[in-house]
């Protein structure tokens, strides 16, 4: 009986404590409650047109050291400051060895790219070098984007001079040089306001083909139709109530820029953007329908089934 | 007689109070972009006000430090200052502006300070041209050291 007894208070005590051991802080990593920004990828890319191929250009005989040049000058900004920058050759050779690019293949080698980096951040380094009687010239534009919504976050241009010179290094990294201060301050006062107002990213609520509901359709205890009862739930739990809906279909509702936190307002930590895609699809099992989410580079798309 | 006497000598206390009281030097934003070098460091030329020599090359430099952090120079790479809200970070910061203006620690992000125009006396105080090399990058290394920018990012 006896036994009996002391084997039940074992069970019991297994049974009430065991869970939280699956959840406990792993001791190895544990860093006494000191948080680390998560802090954005950027990458540096090249300029090119439709139709054109990175690889070709970067190896053309005449201009593709010009570019490679660029880049890199355009990276030891980043560096200066103590950013480091994906690497764009790096990314490149990993996509062409998947077999991403083929020559019949109609992939947006750029997009593949940025999506394939992770980057949060694409700057593109535009060098046109002019070569005159009257001298050389390496003219620069840099165009920062976010990969999320594609918003632009800053444009700079700057021009080397003219000189009798056939270092081209030279005078692409006396183009940068120029504007690169300028350019990164600006920038970081792009991060300042995402640092205050929260970060964009863009959300999609699809219907299924096969769904059970219409966004007409009526759902929760208040007679709200299922899309006015999304766009209550976005306005009161985006970021500083930030959710710009870009427009509505029968099937889609868009919103291309809705504002997150870098952090959890509750706890502290860093808040992901499948935070806020857990928090949809809870709200959605409140009403009784059932979803999948998906995290597509920096947005969310959310199928209703 | 007397009462006469008294307020005369009033008077001529109250004037000469008034002549000698020392004036305030008043903060300005002349200062303008030179160059900016390769190595990180920033040239520029500020203008500074004093009640004598020493006191108006002193405004100048401070004024350029001054300029750069929270004003920035439109039309050139400072356009954007260091510090993008001068209030937050004076009311998060106190002792670090205190030891960079009043105890002069911003003096060893100066490499250089010449004097660019002559004394001149303008409305009661001193005016001079200082041109100020600045260690840029090191300024800005100390400024996210300290906490009062952030580092390149979130």
């Amino acid at each position: 009986m006896k036994n009996k007894n002391y084997l039940s208070l074992i069970l019991i005590a297994a049974l009430v404590f065991f869970p939280f051991s699956l959840f406990a802080q792993n001791p190895a990593t544990n860093s006494g409650g000191q948080v680390q920004q998560i802090q954005p990828t950027i990458i540096v890319l090249p300029f090119k047109t439709e139709g054109q191929r990175y690889r070709t250009l970067l190896e053309d005989p005449r201009e593709g050291f010009e570019k490679r040049i660029a880049i890199s000058r355009v990276k030891e900004a980043f560096d200066t400051r103590g950013f480091t920058t994906v690497d764009f050759l790096g990314e490149l050779k990993k996509l062409e060895t998947a077999g991403a690019f083929t020559a019949d293949s109609k992939t947006n080698e750029k997009d593949e790219i940025v999506r394939n980096s992770g980057a949060d951040i694409f700057v593109v380094v535009d060098i046109n070098v002019q070569r005159s009687e009257s001298g050389t010239e390496a003219n620069i534009i840099l165009h920062a984007y976010e990969t999320a919504t594609g918003r632009s976050l800053t444009n700079k241009d700057a021009s080397s001079g003219k000189f009798y010179t056939s270092d081209i290094s030279k005078l692409a990294g006396r183009a940068i040089d120029l504007m690169k201060e300028d350019f990164l301050n600006v920038l970081q006062t792009k991060f300042t306001d995402i640092v205050n107002n929260g970060r964009s990213i863009y959300v999609e609520f699809v219907l299924d083909q096969n769904a059970s509901k219409t966004f007409e359709s009526e759902v929760g205890t208040e007679g709200d139709l299922l899309s006015e009862a999304i766009v209550d739930w976005m306005g009161k739990n985006a970021y500083k109530n930030y959710a710009k809906k870009k427009g509505s279909t029968t099937q889609k509702i868009l919103y291309d820029d809705v504002r997150i936190p870098l952090k959890d307002q509750a706890t502290g930590l860093n808040y992901e953007i499948e935070s806020f895609g857990r928090s949809i699809r809870k709200f959605l099992r409140s009403l009784n329908l059932n979803c999948t989410v998906e995290y597509p580079s920096g947005q969310i798309t959310v199928t209703i089934k | 007689m007397k009462t006469l006497l008294k307020a005369a000598l009033l008077l001529l206390l109250i004037a000469g109070l008034c002549y000698c009281s020392p004036k305030i030097a008043p903060q300005t934003s002349e200062v303008s972009f030179l160059y900016k070098g390769e190595d990180g460091t920033m040239g520029v030329r500020g203008i500074g006000y004093g009640n004598n020599r020493n006191a108006a090359i002193m405004e100048a430099q401070i004024s350029a430090f001054r300029v750069l952090l929270f004003r920035g120079i439109p039309g050139t790479e400072l356009n954007v200052p260091m510090i993008e809200n001068e209030s937050e970070a004076k009311a998060k910061n106190p002792g670090y502006f205190s030891k960079l203006f009043e105890q002069q620690w911003y003096k060893t992000f100066m490499m250089s300070s010449t004097e660019s125009s002559g004394l001149s006396y303008v409305n009661g105080m001193y005016k001079i041209s200082v041109d100020v090399k600045i260690n840029y990058a090191a300024l800005r290394r100390d400024l996210e050291q300290n906490s009062v920018t952030r580092k390149f990012g979130y």
